[in-house]
């Protein structure tokens, strides 16, 4: 298991575990979020080819009511 | 009469009511923003509560509407700018409200970091709305680096007290040449005809429709005040005066 931080919440992945997976395990839709690791936005389209590391930092964002 | 659109970066639209979604329950957004008439929503971006199960809100406004994402919750133009690229990722255009505050009492905007990130977002080819406290100098800078439009508060966000700073309003409208909306504090549509009346461009709310007992019918109010303010200033309104002056003919009176 990697430890990665979510939304400012440590957590453990599996090895290799992608963003497109962990999304899944959440049962999010990839396409109604907006993902950051790193500080880094990560394109929808590389998700589920971009691996999660040790210590990375991850935030997962959504749009919702606001004025 | 020639349509009367309002143009802001690359699009023109008709309806001169801007609408926050706050507040708003999602079952009930599609008939609110149809009732307003509204082109232009806004959104906030938040960190996905994993704890709760919620609905995408995108999904309830209907197709065509411009979204514009706004900045709320940063403090400095490096977090406005940072959110700002989050958001158009996430696929809502290049359109950005930004929003810069770190007065937790009263929500009053920092126009010194509403400028530094305004400057920046433009230069990364965001279409910028900054909302600001109502300076002329300020408002002119904020033209000068290229905003599509200054958004000077009313009154402090929510508070539903009405144009509290219409003067200084006024100048930012007679002396910037970029369309000024009024953003925030407008409480009643006679506010909102107020700041069309005076030639404001547009105005930006969300607390006095969301907070309505009945959203839909304050968004119809508020659609029909902003069309019946517009069309005034439009046609020109008369000038006052300190004594009567009768409207009826002062001849041909009985003996």
């Amino acid at each position: 298991m990697v430890c990665v931080k979510v939304n400012g919440r440590q957590e453990k992945v599996p090895e290799n575990c992608t963003i497109k997976q962990l999304l899944s395990q959440k049962e999010l839709d990839a396409s109604y979020v907006v993902v950051q690791l790193n500080f880094e936005i990560i394109e929808r389209s590389l998700l589920s080819e971009t691996i999660l590391n040790e210590g990375d930092q991850l935030e997962i964002l959504k749009f919702l009511g606001g004025g | 009469m020639a349509k009367d659109l309002l143009t802001i970066g690359n699009s023109s639209i008709s309806s001169r009511l801007f609408l926050g979604t706050g507040k708003i329950p999602l079952p009930k957004m599609k008939q609110v923003i149809e009732a307003a008439g509204t082109q232009v929503v806004t959104v906030a971006l938040r960190r996905v509560d994993f704890d709760q199960r919620e609905e995408n809100i995108l999904d309830f406004i209907p197709d065509g509407t411009i979204v514009m994402p706004n900045t709320s919750g940063a403090r400095t133009a490096a977090e406005a700018i940072r959110l700002a690229h989050i958001a158009r990722a996430g696929g809502c255009g290049d359109w950005v409200k930004i929003e810069v505050i770190s007065d937790q009492k009263y929500l009053l905007p920092d126009n010194y970091e509403t400028l530094k990130a305004t400057e920046q977002l433009v230069k990364d080819g965001f279409t910028v709305l900054p909302y600001m406290s109502p300076d002329l100098m300020v408002a002119k800078s904020l033209e000068a680096v290229g905003a599509a439009a200054v958004m000077p508060l009313g009154a402090p966000i929510g508070t539903n007290r009405g144009l509290k700073l219409k003067e200084l309003i006024n100048i930012i409208i007679e002396e910037c040449h970029v369309p000024v909306i009024v953003d925030a504090g407008i409480g009643r549509p006679s506010h909102a005809a107020e700041a069309m009346e005076m030639g404001a461009s547009a105005v930006l709310l969300n607390t006095a429709i969301a907070t309505a007992d009945d959203a839909v019918a304050m968004a119809r109010a508020f659609r029909l005040a902003v069309e019946s303010g517009r069309l005034a200033y439009l046609a020109g309104m008369g000038g006052e005066t300190s004594y009567a002056r009768a409207s009826s003919p002062l001849t041909g009176f009985l003996d």
